[in-house]
């Protein structure tokens, strides 16, 4: 067996690499809003659930979602792919077409976490989203841990990773384009960087002073935080060189998008990444968007299975 | 009313049955700011709550929110019912509380300054100097902005008639915050339906508040202090408490042997080298912290930090020598202190205390002994204690006698029946008594009254301790309604939301195709 890897197989391993991590992101998100608005007021319930929807870039009416239903929807929905279902959902599937090619452990891992998923769910509507949460964020550590752990750093590890980070740079994006940050409040900010993971790390660095600017600069740009976009974007341009058979068109294209995103946030001055941050998380997004695009046509190109017709013409 | 509280009844006779009843009123309705969550958990199956019981017990041992009990690792008991109180209760209690920061902030200055309260005999000379706490090592210092008590927990009890009168004050290194923030973090997880539409004043932003005040607290010409926690180790029986602070407030927990002194400098020894530190967020006692002026043989301390204090180098927080006003002689001061200090009234009274070193009150006291409290001056989780009421005649006799020897070591004070609140035991509400400790943040600018504060259950039937070490539990403590907002964060205005563009997603794979 050659170190190639079949398209099919690859697209599906990007796939799973991405939707652990949405899961993952989607619960951490989760468990900070929903309890930082529960041991607040029911004031703050309401925006909550508007910013909640609004980062899984999920439209919401003007009738005020409740909390609760919102919740589930992200949890639960096992039809979306935005939600935590919905994702561990996808990733048990793409898993499931290619386990010949991932070790046993990481396939029974995410088989038994989407098995145990609804279990996991149904006890969480007795007790509250807690224990679920907690759950997938367990369950997501163990998967990617023992991807870490236990694959070769061939192609296959590569295009999951390169999911994952491409992932990751999407959700810190998203949650920061959900905010706006001339009128963000400190418990705002302590939310934000609760739900990127990063709030210790960022407090140990700053020596406890919540700031925005701070903030902003360490989500986007610091250097040994690996949720910061600049480390993801890092880690997926690695991953795309060491990936490339043959550089051609769209590996450029992938390749230099992905550069291009990583050097405009490296050499940006601190104090000027507030000023047009909207456009600037846009692009980012859409840069996600596009690299994905890029990938999915030089390595994933397959025709769809051709159908043949019985019959003939008379 | 539901089943749960069907069987709640009150002590009928004794020297409790007058205690204040906190939820319900005297016709057995819910008051006012518990009917929500009484008819929450009312509707709950007795095995739910038990579950929702053991998941909290679960979550503290998962967090290691644990005490020691003969070598055994103990979850520390969080009920499930909270414990509510008003925004016009809690403003009561928040204002008690700042004032009588004030008036301790300026009775410290004082006694370690000009003594004027001493020159005009509001406080006589003798009690001041006869007591452990008082430290002349730190006579004259002047802290950077004026600030000694940094961090403060009054104790606070609520009488017959439910009003609130002060226990004692804890303004060396008060301990129990911790519990406040995990307390309020696993109820929300566990229970979070007792939340829902509650008007909850916050607790989280306290390690911010703190390590602001901090800062603010470092000697002058410092721009970016550095800020740490000093432990005695991990040994100590409140150290969660130290690194849970430290890691909320991303500052070093350090021991006495990671700090260094050169001269009247405080360094810390790190792998970058020596670091300066400029604010030391102190949990190690005063006579420990420091062996060249106290214990010589103690190894928790940094020799050397006193005398970096004294030169203005370093900012010891809470300050050393604070121990002078937990003395339980000089509380009985603290009312004739406001006076004195602020030209107020006192917003919370203090409990009828008998000064023993006057000899009238001495043999009242001595002679009514069966009814009230004796407490050593000194003492600490009720170590020395004597309940009189409780007390066997042996007993009794026995505290007497070392009072006779020692009449300056003790105090004693009139037997507070401390109020109950319904707490789960066994699998039924039961009535238990209760306390709270307030927490207050100094920042030189204002007092900043952490809105909850610690409430601990005796969990013993009748039971008036409410140590841990002793058999006490916590409950999550809410104030509720009012504009808290301005009370707790600057929580604005909910911000404009963007809505993101929808999510990337995959090709399906339909992976029964072609399967088997």
């Amino acid at each position: 067996m050659s170190s190639s890897l079949l398209s099919r197989v690859a697209e599906s391993i990007f796939w799973v690499g991405r939707y652990v991590e949405r899961a993952e992101g989607t619960a951490r998100i989760l468990d900070v809003v929903v309890y930082q608005a529960l041991e607040q007021s029911d004031a703050a319930g309401d925006s909550a659930s508007q910013r909640l929807l609004a980062v899984m870039g999920l439209p919401y009416d003007d009738s005020q979602p409740n909390l609760w239903q919102v919740t589930e929807q992200l949890a639960r929905d096992a039809d979306s792919r935005s939600s935590i279902a919905g994702a561990i959902n996808a990733a048990r599937e793409n898993t499931r077409a290619v386990r010949h090619v991932i070790p046993v452990e990481l396939w029974e891992r995410i088989n038994a976490t989407w098995s145990e998923l609804p279990a996991q769910w149904s006890l969480s509507r007795r007790v509250g989203p807690a224990s679920y949460l907690a759950f997938v964020k367990t369950q997501t550590a163990a998967i990617t841990g023992l991807a870490d752990t236990t694959m070769s750093r061939d192609q296959t590890w590569l295009f999951f990773t390169l999911g994952r980070c491409l992932e990751r740079t999407d959700v810190v994006a998203r949650q920061l384009a959900s905010l706006s940050f001339e009128e963000i409040s400190d418990s705002g900010l302590v939310m934000l960087l609760r739900s990127c993971g990063g709030y210790e790390p960022y407090l140990r660095l700053s020596q406890g002073v919540v700031d925005p600017g701070r903030v902003l600069d360490f989500l986007l740009r610091d250097r040994l935080f690996p949720r910061s976009a600049f480390a993801s974007l890092t880690v997926a341009e690695e991953c795309l060189n060491q990936i490339s058979i043959g550089r051609d068109d769209e590996w450029e294209e992938a390749r230099g998008l992905i550069g291009l995103a990583r050097a405009e946030l490296e050499y940006s001055a601190p104090a000027s990444l507030a000023r047009g941050l909207p456009t600037r998380l846009d692009r980012l997004q859409r840069t996600i968007s596009q690299v994905s695009d890029a990938i999915t046509r030089r390595y994933f190109a397959h025709d769809m299975p051709t159908e043949w017709h019985s019959g003939h013409a008379s | 009313m539901g089943d749960l509280f069907d069987g709640y009844r009150l002590a009928e006779s004794g020297p409790l049955a007058s205690a204040f009843e906190e939820v319900l009123d005297a016709k057995g309705a819910a008051r006012t700011q518990y009917r929500e969550v009484v008819s929450v958990v009312s509707q709950m199956s007795s095995d739910d709550v038990s579950a929702r019981a053991g998941r909290l017990a679960r979550a503290f041992l998962d967090q290691g929110v644990t005490f020691d009990l003969d070598g055994e690792e103990r979850p520390f008991p969080l009920d499930v019912l909270p414990r509510v109180f008003t925004d016009r209760e809690w403003s009561t209690i928040a204002d008690g509380v700042a004032q009588r920061v004030r008036a301790l902030e300026a009775f410290l200055a004082d006694v370690y300054g000009r003594r004027r309260i001493l020159h005009d005999e509001v406080i006589p000379h003798r009690v001041v100097t006869s007591s452990p706490g008082f430290l002349r090592a730190v006579h004259g210092f002047d802290p950077a902005n004026g600030v000694r008590i940094h961090v403060a927990g009054i104790d606070v009890v609520r009488d017959e008639d439910g009003s609130f009168k002060v226990l004692e004050d804890n303004i060396r290194c008060p301990s129990g915050v911790s519990y406040v923030l995990a307390n309020r973090q696993a109820m929300a997880r566990v229970l979070p339906e007792v939340f829902w539409g509650q008007p909850i004043h916050m607790v989280a932003d306290y390690p911010a508040r703190l390590v602001q005040a901090l800062r603010l607290a470092a000697p002058a010409g410092v721009a970016d202090p550095t800020v740490v926690v000093l432990t005695p180790g991990v040994y100590n029986s409140a150290f969660y408490e130290h690194a849970l602070l430290a890691r909320l407030m991303g500052v070093h927990l350090v021991e006495g042997r990671d700090l260094v002194c050169h001269g009247t400098d405080v360094f810390l020894r790190t792998t970058d080298g020596e670091v300066p530190v400029h604010v030391i967020y102190r949990r190690v006692d005063d006579e420990y912290i420091d062996p060249l002026q106290f214990r010589p043989e103690s190894l928790v301390g940094c020799p050397g930090l006193v005398n970096a204090a004294r030169a203005g180098r370093v900012t010891v927080a809470n300050a050393v020598g604070n121990g002078i006003a937990d003395d339980k002689l000089v509380y009985s001061y603290v009312p004739d202190m406001i006076r004195y200090y602020l030209d107020e009234d006192p917003v919370l009274q203090n409990v009828d205390t008998f000064r023993l070193v006057e000899p009238d009150a001495l043999e009242t006291a001595l002679r009514r002994r069966s009814e009230l409290v004796f407490k050593k001056v000194d003492g600490s989780g009720g170590k020395g204690l004597v309940i009189g009421p409780f007390a066997t005649p042996s007993e009794l006799d026995e505290v007497c006698a070392q009072v006779r020897v020692d009449p300056r070591g003790w105090i004693a004070q009139r037997l507070v029946p401390l109020s109950t609140s319904p707490t789960w035991v066994d699998g039924r509400m039961v009535p238990r008594h209760v306390d709270l400790r307030p927490f207050a943040v100094n920042d030189g600018e204002r007092i900043w009254v952490l809105p909850g504060g610690l409430t601990r259950v005796a969990l013993q039937e009748g039971g008036l301790v409410v140590n841990s070490s002793q058999g006490g539990g916590s409950k999550d403590t809410w104030v509720v309604g009012g504009d808290h907002q301005s009370i707790s964060a600057p929580l604005r205005r909910a911000p404009q939301v963007q809505v993101g563009p929808p999510m990337d997603a995959g090709p399906r794979v339909d992976a029964e195709q072609g399967q088997q």
